[in-house]
Formats: C-alpha cells, sequence, structure tokens
C-alpha cells in the first residue's frame, strides 16, 4: 500500500477500501476504467495518455491498468487484421470500369 | 461535390482495411471478398454525393457496415441480436497486473499477447456476437473514434460505448480462456476456486 500524502487525510479511508488502494488527490481508483477508455478512444493520443498517466497520480495499479489495456489495443490492432487477396483489387478496377461502360450511352458513341 | 473519376485512386488504397473488417464480420473470405466489391460499386455510384474534405474511410466504412446488415446478417443462420453479460471494470488488469515473469525480458502481458496466436486472437474475436465484435473491430482494430463509429454504425455514442465496453471486456476474458487452455497461464480465469487468484503467465521452459 502507498502512503498517501498528507494532504489526503480527508480521503484515507476512502481511499483504502478502493480495489487498487491509494492514489492522488485529483484522482478517484474507480474513475480509471472511464479514464483509461478516454484515453484510448480512437488512434490512441500519446498526449492524452501523458494526461491520463500525470492524473494517476501515485496509483502504480492504475497505470500499470493502462498500460495493459494499451498493449491489448496493440495486439488487437497489429494481429486482427488481414490483407486482401492481390486478385481483389485487379476484380475490383475491372468491375468499376464495367460500370464505365454501362453508363456510356449510344449518343456518347 | 466529388468526381467520379478520382474514387479509384482515392478509394482503394482502403482496401485491406475494409477487406479485413469485412473478414471479421463475414467469417468467410468469399464472402469478405464480394461484401468488398460491393462496397466499391455503391461507393462509385453514390461518390457524387460524398462531401469532398470529410472523411472517405468512414464514409466506405459506413457502405460496407450497410451492405453487411442488408445481405449477409440477416441471412446468417440463427443470428439474432445477443446480450452480454457486464464483466468488472478493467478484467485484464485485475486477472493479470503487476505479475511480471521476467522471461526474455519483457513483461508478463507482453509475453501472453505473443504468445497467443494470431489465430486465437482472430477466433476470439470472431466469437463476438456481432453488434459487439462490428463495435470493437472499429474501435480497437481500425481506430476509429466514438463518434465516427456512432455515425458508421448509425447508433447512440452511448451505445457504442457500452457495446465497446462489454466487448471489450468479453474478448480479454475470451482470449485469457485460450491462454489458460494452452496452459500459458497458471490458474485457469475459469476455476471458480481461483478467481480472485491473480494467474501466473508461464515462462519459457516452463519457469513461470
Amino acid at each position: 500500500m502507498i502512503d498517501l500524502p498528507e494532504k489526503n487525510d480527508g480521503l484515507g479511508q476512502k481511499y483504502s477500501e478502493m480495489p487498487h488502494g491509494a492514489s492522488s488527490d485529483a484522482h478517484k481508483c474507480e474513475d480509471s476504467a472511464l479514464l483509461i477508455t478516454q484515453a484510448l478512444e480512437g488512434v490512441p493520443n500519446p498526449q492524452l495518455i501523458q494526461a491520463v498517466r500525470s492524473h494517476f497520480g501515485s496509483c502504480m495499479q492504475c497505470l500499470n491498468a493502462l498500460d495493459l489495456e494499451i498493449r491489448f489495443k496493440l495486439a488487437m490492432a497489429q494481429r486482427a487484421t488481414d490483407k486482401a487477396p492481390p486478385s481483389l483489387q485487379l476484380r475490383i478496377s475491372e468491375s468499376l470500369q464495367r460500370i464505365d461502360l454501362k453508363d456510356i450511352t449510344i449518343s456518347d458513341l | 461535390m466529388a468526381d467520379q473519376a478520382e474514387f479509384e485512386p482515392m478509394a482503394m488504397p482502403f482496401m485491406d482495411q475494409l477487406y479485413s473488417h469485412a473478414l471479421r464480420l463475414t467469417k468467410n473470405s468469399t464472402d469478405a471478398e464480394d461484401l468488398v466489391q460491393e462496397t466499391y460499386l455503391k461507393g462509385y455510384r453514390a461518390f457524387s454525393s460524398f462531401e469532398e474534405g470529410t472523411n472517405l474511410r468512414a464514409w466506405l466504412f459506413r457502405i460496407l457496415t450497410n451492405n453487411f446488415i442488408n445481405s449477409y446478417r440477416k441471412k446468417q443462420r440463427g443470428f439474432e441480436e445477443e446480450d452480454l453479460d457486464e464483466i468488472e471494470d478493467m478484467y485484464l488488469y485485475r486477472r493479470l497486473g503487476g505479475i511480471h515473469s521476467g522471461t526474455l525480458g519483457m513483461s508478463a502481458e507482453d509475453e501472453l499477447f505473443e504468445r497467443l496466436t494470431e489465430d486465437e486472437i482472430k477466433d476470439a474475436v470472431e466469437t463476438l456476437p456481432t453488434q459487439y465484435r462490428e463495435v470493437v473491430l472499429l474501435a480497437d482494430v481500425q481506430g476509429f473514434s466514438y463518434k465516427e463509429i456512432a455515425e458508421i454504425l448509425e447508433i447512440p455514442d452511448g451505445t457504442v460505448m457500452s457495446r465497446l465496453h462489454r466487448g471489450r471486456a468479453k474478448l480479454q476474458k475470451d482470449l485469457l480462456e485460450f491462454a489458460s487452455k494452452r496452459g500459458l497461464l497458471i490458474g485457469s480465469t475459469q476455476d471458480k476456486r481461483s478467481r480472485d487468484r491473480q494467474p501466473e503467465i508461464v515462462g519459457v521452459g516452463g519457469r513461470a
């Protein structure tokens, strides 16, 4: 358990009941899941992640939880993807050209 | 108004992303190719309605999603909207947090993701109910924001967040179960007696 800073004495009891233990005055561990979700919205934003890291202050467990979620998101982005077969591009290009031909009227020729 | 002649050079760079998404949705390469082709054909026909300067990638994903819903999802045998149970916040951390095996100079979490095969990750994604899978894929694989996902799927922002939260938690739970079945974790996540015990990741040569 991390010692709470003096200025947090009044909240000590509250924090000690939380699953992640101690935290900084600006941060409540119960809000961490939401902050982590926001930090990882879309393409992870390094500045926002840094801001959330700072916000978590002294709570190592919340920081670890953030890092774990970043790793999960990276693993998904890198390993749950596939490349299209090369033949697909040709097939699509050909079908787009066929639309062009269909759209040409007699008066266009 | 966009010039139709510009469609192909502007839209083709997104083909791999669209195919990857289509493959995870349809779970079948032939259907995925057809779905992507239909997306490009419909996109081409409707390109005059695309507003230049807006997000072409999101526009194409919206066409693909609508195609998928209309042509594939309703045909899928036994398809029905399925709800997921609530899973505790930060599930992955609560099961893995703070454990460092020290093997290979990597943290335990890195090792876990390294040791799960691509197929295992893809299989876990594909077992998610469709409405959760769509959101998780758009957010975590394609990197769209909540607002973009809400527009692509035509659902409220709050629904996106709720589906993402539950879908991600279910996926993490399933991945830990894959890892447990393969013996990568000591302490099964399915074993009620060890539910509150943090599992350890088995290192190289069986070291924990």
